[in-house]
């Protein structure tokens, strides 16, 4: 240990403020760009899995099985076709 | 290894493999920036003419040679991108911008700080300061492009153009403390020659390197994870993803 106190560690011989300011700014920082994109990625999960649920959509089927587009397609088609 | 490059550059496979890199990287990250600033804030010996700013440099110092290999790095991808038209190399180069961004923003902030009690001013316009001043620019003026434009190809592209040509002055940031006479002191480090600091002084520097480097890894896929499920959002495996969460 380079300090004799706690207190002295913190004072860091009256460059106390630069030095705890940089090393809380980069700590901010480095957080911020980690929170961020794992934010970023729940929330699209939480929106994307509301939206597939009121479509209908059912995990663990194929794409063809799943597709609610076409099947609506084929509905439309299958009215106008008589 | 071609065959992984290949198979690499599909968003799926980044997508799957990134997930098992992450957990490693954070890891290492969290280690190494612990050590790292526990050894440089309260073990490492006081400079003999800076006192206790000095400790600054243990943050300053990574942060200045992230921010340049980060630039090499967005200003690889975009090359790729032109290239040969990977998506994943413009969700890379799209995903690079804020993190280089901000870790040029701490140097440029940690440096002007650490400024004041050494030189006696946060800043001067010497070439150094003024270069790596440009490198913020740049990484806000690639993602500023990007955001401009309409088309995500189009926007890509301009990106990415501007991404290269800045790289001209990464050779301005490194030689600017040779050519031109400056306040900044030259490289602490060097692959030639041994440190001029005492190994107490230099060895958590070294770490703090690495630490800022995982660190960048560990921000820039968790990104570009982001970034892949909102462009694929149409896909099967992405639907499958998203609904086993």
């Amino acid at each position: 240990m380079n300090f004799d106190s706690f207190a002295d560690f913190i004072e860091m011989g009256g460059h106390g403020a630069f030095v705890w300011s940089c090393y809380a700014i980069v700590l901010v920082a480095m957080i911020g760009n980690i929170i961020q994109p794992l934010q970023v990625a729940k929330k699209f999960q939480l929106m994307q899995k509301k939206a597939l649920i009121q479509q209908g959509y059912q995990s663990g089927l194929t794409p063809q099985e799943n597709s609610v587009p076409e099947n609506s397609l084929k509905g439309r088609s299958a009215k106008h076709g008589d | 290894m071609w065959q992984w490059f290949h198979k690499l550059g599909s968003p799926r496979y980044f997508f799957d493999i990134s997930g098992k890199w992450l957990p490693w990287l954070g890891i290492g990250a969290c280690l190494l920036l612990g050590v790292g600033v526990v050894w440089g804030l309260a073990f490492a010996p006081e400079d003999y003419q800076q006192g206790n700013s000095f400790r600054i440099m243990y943050v300053h110092v990574p942060a200045a040679i992230l921010a340049q290999s980060s630039y090499v790095m967005m200003a690889s991808a975009a090359v790729v991108y032109l290239v040969w038209k990977i998506k994943l190399a413009d969700i890379a180069m799209k995903c690079a911008a804020p993190i280089g961004a901000s870790v040029t923003f701490i140097a440029l902030v940690t440096g002007a700080i650490w400024g004041k009690p050494t030189w006696g001013t946060y800043w001067v316009w010497d070439a150094r300061l003024t270069s790596t001043l440009v490198l913020f620019f740049l990484f806000v003026g690639v993602i500023a492009l990007r955001s401009a434009m309409e088309s995500r190809q189009a926007a890509g592209r301009a990106a990415a153009v501007l991404a290269v040509v800045g790289v001209i002055n990464l050779p301005i940031i490194k030689f600017s403390v040779n050519w031109w006479f400056t306040l900044h002191q030259p490289a602490s480090f060097s692959l030639t020659e041994k440190p001029a600091m005492p190994m107490e002084m230099w060895m958590p520097l070294l770490i703090m390197v690495l630490g800022y480097y995982l660190f960048f890894f560990s921000a820039w896929f968790l990104r570009m994870r982001a970034e892949i499920l909102h462009r694929e959002s149409r896909t099967h495996w992405v639907k499958e993803w998203v609904m086993a969460r």
